[in-house]
Order: structure tokens, then sequence, then C-alpha cells
């Protein structure tokens, strides 16, 4: 009996631990880089990240990497793949804080191994917040059916279901979820949106999840894209009529335009809405405050419509002409009120639509979105994040060039600490979204060139058939569970009231 | 040879006649609209242990590729539900027939599905049922295994033995063995979809797929216009004109008929062209972003395919998205039945030569016009949009021009026709293909028809007819028939025409 137990747990260890490859006696050097998938070459991380597992993006059939930093030395290597322990991980990245380590990659090709030139990863010794949620959604147009809003530890590699629509759809009732928001990185106070079948908002205040319905008459739909002020109990919502149209050619595939859109902003103790921005030859739309609480930015483009008679056909027909700039409102945080708009960037002037604005948290940096035309970049290919240095005279925009790729680069946030930026890339295949994340010099405002969220598997993102979409970084994980979501997904949504803004 | 033994090679006969013979489109469809990949994504994807039926469902799916090997999987499958029954239950003679219920049940709900095929609920549809069963029958032979071991193995062999001898016993099995085959057949011939049209469909569809232009046709013609064969649905009509004008053919677009209908559904389920067929449809007539689209949205909706994965590999490949198409081939090299399919593409996209070489790109490339990019969408439907957007095309292009034709006259748009034939005859000398000189003789007839149109070289049998259509037209009018039996009286003679079409087929309903 003991022997047996004895067997067990030696083959269980076996089976369970880290391949450690052994580097090859003979080789031949290559002054080329290796080719690795995901591309971890020369990327800067932050010292609490979890392993950079990736696999080899070329023909081989045995690799091997070699992991030095300082005295701590590592290889690994199980057939193409290269698996990290986690713990070996973090000595590894705790010997390299704000160093490197050194990484050299030996390939077999046809009995003969190469050593490929070797490259360092960054470590920074600025560390990441610990979670990051996202939606995972099929890149589909207008169908949807199982979709989750899920969070990541970024120091491990477990992933948590926050919210999926899986317990509440029916053959003919389906619930679109979208627009998961937090106050200030944290979970206590959030928000996402349910749509169609038991729709509403559901707002998580003080950690207490209730279900809310921002539809009044008086506004032009229920809330949209949202920003929490980073202070008071306060939403900014845009409120949009939105619609899908289709590329008979072109690989953008589709575009998604507001015909009309608003600002709004919701009291969430006094369970009222108001209009900030209500104009009906503008279209207002991504909100975000700055992290003092006392500037409101949003994107504002001029309606292409020209006459009232069929609003869907010129804005499809005009859609090349529909570009967004970014305007500034200061607010009052006792009296609840805004100053009127002020243009800080006008992207139109250039020809541009800019889009998704976000604040560093020290408020210096505004980054965006900027493509040639449109709100919805995410579909757009030529789009790329833009820094504006709020504390310059001249408020220029500049590319992140580091950062952006020749697919569309969109959804910048900041990390609460302000070092690290991520964006929603489709570098990968152009058409499913995924998580970037650089490193971000708040002196010199530019970036190191980003890594892509790691997997456990380096093939994850080969076979993965979703998007990672509106990518948001977390101070740490949603207390609230599923089923109590669930619980107050079924109940009746508590109706806001519209209040009349005074002139 | 014992009865038991009897039922069962019997009904693996007959299952296998009803499936690989009868059905075997139906079978080769559920494995295109299926999907396993190994792996542990998918397995999670499908639900992890929880979805382990739905994956072992979805790995047996992908062998009706087959048709054949589908069918002795099932034969199998039941074979095992049988004889767990026959032992659970210690049935023996006679009342073995009685094993047969669950396969015959399960036999009859895959064959009854009929467009249900295009709309799963779950992965793996097809051997959901039959594993569920399987396990249940597993775990009742369990039950009663450990029930005859601790509770009744006195008792049981007690009974036994008290039991009164048989009298008339063959007799009485031979009558029920007879009379139960006899329900099973005419229960399962009942149950069995054999909807003519909906299996055109699924052949003309696999036809499409794999360029046999031939054989789309083949399918089609199967169906004379006459009053006792069901017309061909919109589905039909569109293959059948897409192999034509595959084969430079297009022009026969209504003497092989045109005249498209409903499909036929024995329950409220809706069918839509877009779920049926829309990614094929849009592919082949160069439409490839619409293509794709509608495969990403029936994938979202309805699971991914197979089918869907090579449609968006394919306009992938055309679009020049690399990457894309290697994401969706990485995929699909890793299946049983596709992975020469994918290996094939992989090619292509080394070699652009091979890809111009086949008959899939020389088929679609003449159709891509040299429009700019424009918005536009389809409401979801599929036919609409294609009628719209190539009857309203203003194109020289030789080989994308009599397409756009004929579907203005597919749409009787005769304003579009006159236009696009205006630019046809611009660089068109000769003859005027009969199609066409019918359909300008009708339009030059109209009142504002375009003075030119009169002018045209029309062949002198071409108006005698039109003459002698209209005046037996008149007279069957004036003989009060209705329009319908005027239509019905008129297509032997003027059916291949375009004045029959035009005036006689009024019920083009869109789906």
């Amino acid at each position: 009996m003991n022997r047996t137990v004895i067997v067990l747990a030696v083959l269980m260890v076996l089976v369970s631990c880290t391949r450690h490859g052994e580097v090859p006696a003979q080789f031949e050097r290559s002054e080329s880089l290796p080719s690795l998938f995901p591309d971890y070459v020369d990327v800067t991380i932050p010292v609490n990240l979890c392993p950079l597992n990736f696999t080899l993006n070329e023909a081989g059939q045995q690799v091997v990497a070699r992991f030095t930093a300082g005295d701590v030395c590592y290889t690994y290597g199980e057939g193409r793949n290269v698996l990290i322990d986690a713990d070996e991980w973090a000595e590894l990245t705790q010997a390299a804080c704000g160093g490197d380590i050194g990484v050299e990659v030996f390939v077999e090709k046809a009995g003969v191994w190469t050593a490929y030139k070797p490259f360092s990863i960054h470590v920074a010794a600025d560390p990441i917040d610990p979670y990051i949620s996202y939606r995972l959604i099929q890149p589909s147009y207008v169908a949807y059916h199982e979709l989750s809003i899920r969070q990541r530890n970024l120091t491990t590699f477990d992933e948590d279901v926050i919210y999926t629509n899986r317990d509440v759809m029916t053959p003919t009732q389906g619930q679109c979820i979208n627009c998961h928001s937090y106050q200030n990185y944290g979970t206590q106070n959030m928000l996402f949106h349910m749509r169609q079948h038991l729709g509403g908002t559901m707002m998580v205040v003080d950690g207490r999840p209730v279900k809310v319905d921002l539809k009044t008459d008086s506004t032009l739909s229920a809330g949209v894209y949202p920003a929490w002020h980073p202070q008071l109990p306060l939403v900014a919502f845009s409120t949009n009529l939105t619609g899908q149209v289709f590329h008979t050619r072109s690989t953008e595939k589709v575009e998604v335009q507001d015909t009309g859109s608003d600002l709004i902003l919701y009291d969430i103790v006094k369970n009222t809405v108001e209009h900030i921005r209500h104009t009906s030859d503008e279209m207002e739309i991504f909100p975000c405050w700055a992290p003092d609480g006392r500037t409101l930015y949003y994107c504002s483009a001029r309606s292409v419509v020209t006459s009232p008679d069929s609003i869907d056909e010129q804005t499809i027909d005009r859609y090349e002409q529909i570009k967004y700039d970014i305007f500034a409102m200061d607010f009052d945080t006792a009296g609840h009120t805004f100053s009127q708009p002020r243009l800080l960037y006008s992207a139109s002037a250039k020809g541009r639509s800019a889009t998704l604005p976000r604040l560093s948290p020290d408020g210096r940096y505004l980054v965006f979105a900027e493509a040639d035309h449109g709100c919805f970049h995410v579909w757009h290919h030529d789009a790329d994040i833009f820094l504006i240095d709020l504390q310059s005279d001249s408020l220029c925009a500049q590319p992140l060039t580091d950062i952006n790729s020749e697919r569309s680069e969109s959804y910048p946030s900041f990390s609460s600490n302000g070092r690290w930026l991520m964006v929603a890339s489709r570098r990968d295949d152009n058409n499913y979204t995924r998580p970037y994340i650089a490193h971000f010099d708040p002196v010199s405002g530019t970036c190191s060139k980003p890594f892509e969220l790691p997997q456990l598997h380096p093939s994850f993102y080969t076979f993965c058939l979703r998007s990672f979409n509106r990518p948001e970084f977390m101070t740490e994980p949603v207390g609230v569970t599923q089923e109590e979501f669930l619980n107050a997904v079924k109940q009746h949504p508590q109706k806001v009231n519209f209040k009349p803004t005074h002139p | 040879m014992k009865l038991r033994e009897l039922n069962i090679l019997l009904f693996a006969a007959f299952a296998f006649f009803m499936l690989a013979i009868r059905n075997g489109d139906v079978l080769y469809t559920l494995s295109e609209q299926s999907l396993f990949v190994p792996g542990r994504m998918f397995w999670e994807e499908i639900g992890g242990l929880g979805g382990s039926v739905e994956w072992t469902a979805c790995f047996l799916t992908q062998f009706l590729h087959l048709p054949w090997l589908g069918a002795m999987l099932f034969i199998v499958l039941w074979s095992a539900i049988y004889y767990g029954v026959v032992r659970s239950f210690s049935l023996r003679g006679a009342w073995t027939l009685l094993a047969l219920c669950p396969p015959a049940v399960l036999l009859c709900l895959l064959i009854s599905q009929g467009y249900h095929v295009y709309y799963p609920e779950r992965q793996g549809t097809a051997f959901v049922p039959t594993l569920l069963t399987l396990i249940s029958v597993a775990v009742l032979l369990l039950l009663c295994f450990f029930v005859r071991i601790f509770v009744l193995k006195k008792k049981a062999s007690q009974s036994r033995e008290q039991l009164p001898p048989k009298k008339h016993g063959q007799a009485c099995a031979v009558v029920c063995f007879v009379l139960f085959w006899a329900a099973l057949v005419g229960v399962t011939f009942h149950y069995d979809y054999d909807d003519a049209n909906y299996h055109h469909e699924l052949r003309m569809a696999r036809a499409v797929d794999e360029c046999r232009w031939d054989d789309v046709l083949a399918e089609f013609p199967a169906l004379r216009q006459e009053d006792d064969v069901p017309r061909p649905t919109n589905l039909m009509v569109v293959f059948k004109n897409i192999a034509l004008q595959h084969t430079g053919r297009i022009t026969d677009m209504f003497a092989t008929g045109n005249c498209g209908t409903l499909p036929t559904v024995r329950d409220s389920l809706t069918v839509h062209l877009s779920q049926q067929a829309a990614p094929m449809i849009y592919y082949q007539v160069g439409l490839f972003n619409f293509a794709y689209r509608w495969a990403m949205e029936n994938s979202v909706r309805y699971g991914l395919t197979f089918a869907n994965l090579k449609m968006m590999v394919r306009c992938a490949i055309w679009n020049g998205e690399r990457e894309l198409a290697e994401k969706y081939l990485n995929l699909l090299r890793t299946s049983l039945f596709h992975r020469e399919w994918a290996a094939e593409r992989i090619g292509w996209m080394n070699d652009a030569g091979r890809f111009q070489a086949h008959p899939e790109y020389q088929a679609i490339v003449p159709l891509l016009g040299d429009d700019a990019n424009v918005l536009d969408f389809d409401n979801g439907l599929c036919e609409k949009f294609i009628l719209d957007h190539f009857s309203s095309l203003r194109t020289e292009r030789p080989s994308l021009e009599d397409f756009a034709l004929c579907v203005s006259l597919w749409t009787e748009s005769v304003a579009d026709f006159a236009q696009q034939l205006s630019l046809w005859l611009g660089h068109h000398p000769g003859h005027l293909p009969i199609l066409y000189q019918e359909a300008a003789l009708l339009i030059s007839q109209m009142e504002g028809a375009p003075d030119w149109l009169l002018q045209l070289n029309y062949d002198n049998a071409v108006k005698e007819r039109y003459q002698r259509f209209l005046a037996e037209s008149y007279a069957l009018r004036n003989r009060g028939l209705s329009e319908h039996d005027m239509a019905a009286q008129l297509r032997p003679t003027y059916g291949d025409t375009y004045w029959w079409y035009y005036y006689f087929y009024t019920d083009f309903n869109i789906y």
C-alpha cells in the first residue's frame, strides 16, 4: 500500500513538474533574433507579472530557452513550447528587478541546433495592478450569444467570470452585456450594462449590486459609454442612437455609427439623470473624468445630416466625413455644474477622428485613439494611440509609436500608478482584439515595446476565437459573486428620474 | 439465430438504409454544421466536464462526413442501447422487440429534423440524444444488476421455475414480430423528412462547395416545371443560377426555370436564406465581406462549424488577410476530414498561381467588379440584397455585365435592364441572345420604353413566338381562365421564355 502511494506520488510529481530542457552541447550560432509567439523579445514587464510562456513561430522540432538574471538561471523547453515554472519565474524577476533577464533561445531543426541572438526581457521595478477585466466576445456584428465579463489576475494565470449571460439566455431571448467600468480602479463601485432580455444597468454601489433603468423619456437612450467620477457618486454616460452598416469591399468590414448622441450625468444618491450636453448638431460620446474630478473630457463630432429626412442614409453616405474632436468642460464638484465646453484637440482639422480619451492618474497625459473617421476605432485599421501632454503649451498630439502597429489600436487605459498603458490591439490577425501592455515613462511620455497579455499555454491566442473587449485595470478583484449578480439581474430595475437642466 | 439477434440485425440494415442511403446528404450536412477541435480550449468552450456529452457528440459528429461511417457509428451505439435494454429487463423472445423502441425513436429524431439542421440548439446535436440515452441505459443496467444481485436473486430463480409452459409461443412471436416491424418501418418513414427540395438543397450546397457546377445543375432540372412536381425553392434557384453563371450559361436563367418558392417545413420553424446559405451565396458572387459576416454571425448564433470556418478562410484569402486565414486554418488542420482542404489553402497562400488555377478562383473572379467600396446592409435578406446589388450595377466588364443583366430580369427591373442593355450593346454589335431579345421585345411594348428598343435586330422567330404568346394569352383570358390556370396552360409552350416568367411568376417571396 505504502509503495503504491509513493509510486503514485512520484508519478504525479513527474507529470506535473516543469520540463527543464537541456541546452545542447553543440549548436550553430545565428545572428538573427528568434521568432516567438507571443513576441516577448525586448519587452519591458512589471516585476509582479506571471511567466512569459511562448512558442516557436517558425519551423523547428524543439526549443530550449535559457533565462539568466544575476545568479539565477533556469532553462525550459517542451517540444516547441517554453513553459516556465511560476516560482522560478518569480525568482528570475526579483533578481532582475530594475534590470534585465537575459534570454538565449536554442532551436533544433532537422537534428541541428541553432542558438539565436540573445535578447533581454527588461523588468521594471514598477508593479502593475494585479487585475484586469475584459469582455470576451466573438468579433461578430449584429449577432451575439454567450458573452462574459471576466477578471484576470496578472500575477498568475487565474481568470474568473464576473458575469455571464449564459444563465439568463433562452432560445428566444438574448442578453447582451457590455461597458464594464470601475470607479478609480476599485471594484466596490462599478457597473456594466445588460441589453434586451432582463435589460438594465448593473450598478454596484459600496459593494451592493442594484439594477437600474437609465432610460427616460427625455434622453436619447439608456446610458451607454460610462465614466465614473473618481471621487463622487456620479457617472457620466453618453446616450447614443447607434447602428451598423457594412463595407462591401474594405476589410474594415463594419462601421458602427451614431446618428445622434448626447451626454448625461447620473447621480447615484438622488437616482436622477440630467443632460450634460444635449445638442442636435453635435454628437457627443466617450466621457472621461480627470483624476481630480474637476474636468470632464469627451469627444464630439458635427452631425453630417443636412436635412431631417433619411438621417440614416445621410450618415451612411457621408461616413468618412464624421470626425470627432476632443473637448473639455470644467466641473464644479460642489454644485455639480459644468462650464461651457472648450475644444482641446481638433483632430478634424487634420482630417482625423479622435475617440476614447483617457487620463493618466497624475492628470498630465491624455491618451486617445485616432483614425481617419468615425468613433468605433476597433474596426479601423489605421487607428493608433496618440498622447497629449496637458502641461505643454502646444497641446500637440503625438503618436505613441512604440505601442502602435499597422493595425487597429484602441481603448487605451493607464494602470493606477500610471506606469503601464494597456491597449486593445488587433495586430495579431486584424480581427481579434488582444490586450497589449507597455511600460510608460511619465517623464518623457513614451512607451516601451508592448507585450501581449501572457497566457498559460502559448498557443492560447492561436485557438482563441474571442476578442478581449474594453480591457480595464483593477486594483482588486470584483467582490460581488456571479450568483449575486444573477439575483440582481432578475430583479425589476430601479427607474431613474430625469432632472431637467436649468439654463 | 435468436430473435434477439435477428431484431438488431434487421434494425441495423434498416437504419443503414434510412441513414446512409436515404439521408446521406443530411448526415454530411450535419458534419459540416458541427465542429470538433482536439485540445483543451475546445473542451473548455463546450463546458468542460459538464459538457462532456456534447464534446463526445462533437467528436463523433465529424465522422458523419462519410455518411456510411456515420451510419455505422449510430448503429453501433443503438445496438449497445438495444442490448442494454434487453439485459436490464431480461427480455426474451418477442419481448426483445420492445428494446428496439429507443433506437427507433432516436433514428426518427435524427431523420426528422429537416431544416432544423441549420438551427442547432447545441453543439453535436446529432449524437447528443443517442449518448444521453446510452448513459441512461447504462445507469439502468447497473441498477438492475444491483437489484438482481442483492434483492431479487432468490425470488427470480424461484419465479423462473414456476413459469407455466408456453403454448403457441412461436406463432405469437411471429405475429408480434411482423406487426412490430410493420409499425416500426411505417413510423420511421412517416417521420423521415423526405421533402424533395430539402434534399436537393443539401446536395446542391455540397456541390457548390466543391465547385461541381454540373452536379448543381443536375440536381435542378430533375424538378420539371409541371403541376405534379413541387416547385424549387428560392435557394435552389439561386444555386442553379450561380452554377449557370460559373459555367458561362447565365442567359439560360429563365429557360431552366426561375420560379422559386418557400421551403416546406413541418413545424413552426421559419427558414431564412441567411442561415441556410448566405455565406456561400455571397461568396460565390464575390461579396466576400458579406460572406464572412454571415459565416461569423451564424457561428455566433448557432455555434462555430466546419462550414463557416472554411468560409472564413476563403474570404480571408480573397481579402488578403493572411494571418486571419492561418488562424482558422490552424483549427481546420487539426480536423480529421478537413486537413487536406486546409493544406490545399495553405498552398494557395504560398503560391498565388495555384490559387488562380483553381476552379473556385476562376469561377468567382469574373464577378469581381471594379465597384468602389460602399457601406450597405442586407437587413438579413441575402437574396434581395444580391438582386438589388447586381441589378443596380452599371458595368462594362464583359464578365460581369451578363450576370447584371440577368439579375435585372430576375427582379423584373425593366428600367435597370434597359440601361444595362444599352451599355452592353455598345461593345456587342453582333447577335443579341434570345433572352435579351425576349426581354427587350417585352419592354419595348411598355409605356415610356426607350425608342431604341424597337430598333433592335430581333430574330423573326422570337417576334413570331412573342405574338403567339400574346395571342394565346388573350384567348385564354377571354375564355375566363384565372391567372393560375393561364400560367399552367401556357407553361408547356412558353415556360422557358422570359415572358412567361414576367407575367405569371407573381408569388416571388424573399425569405
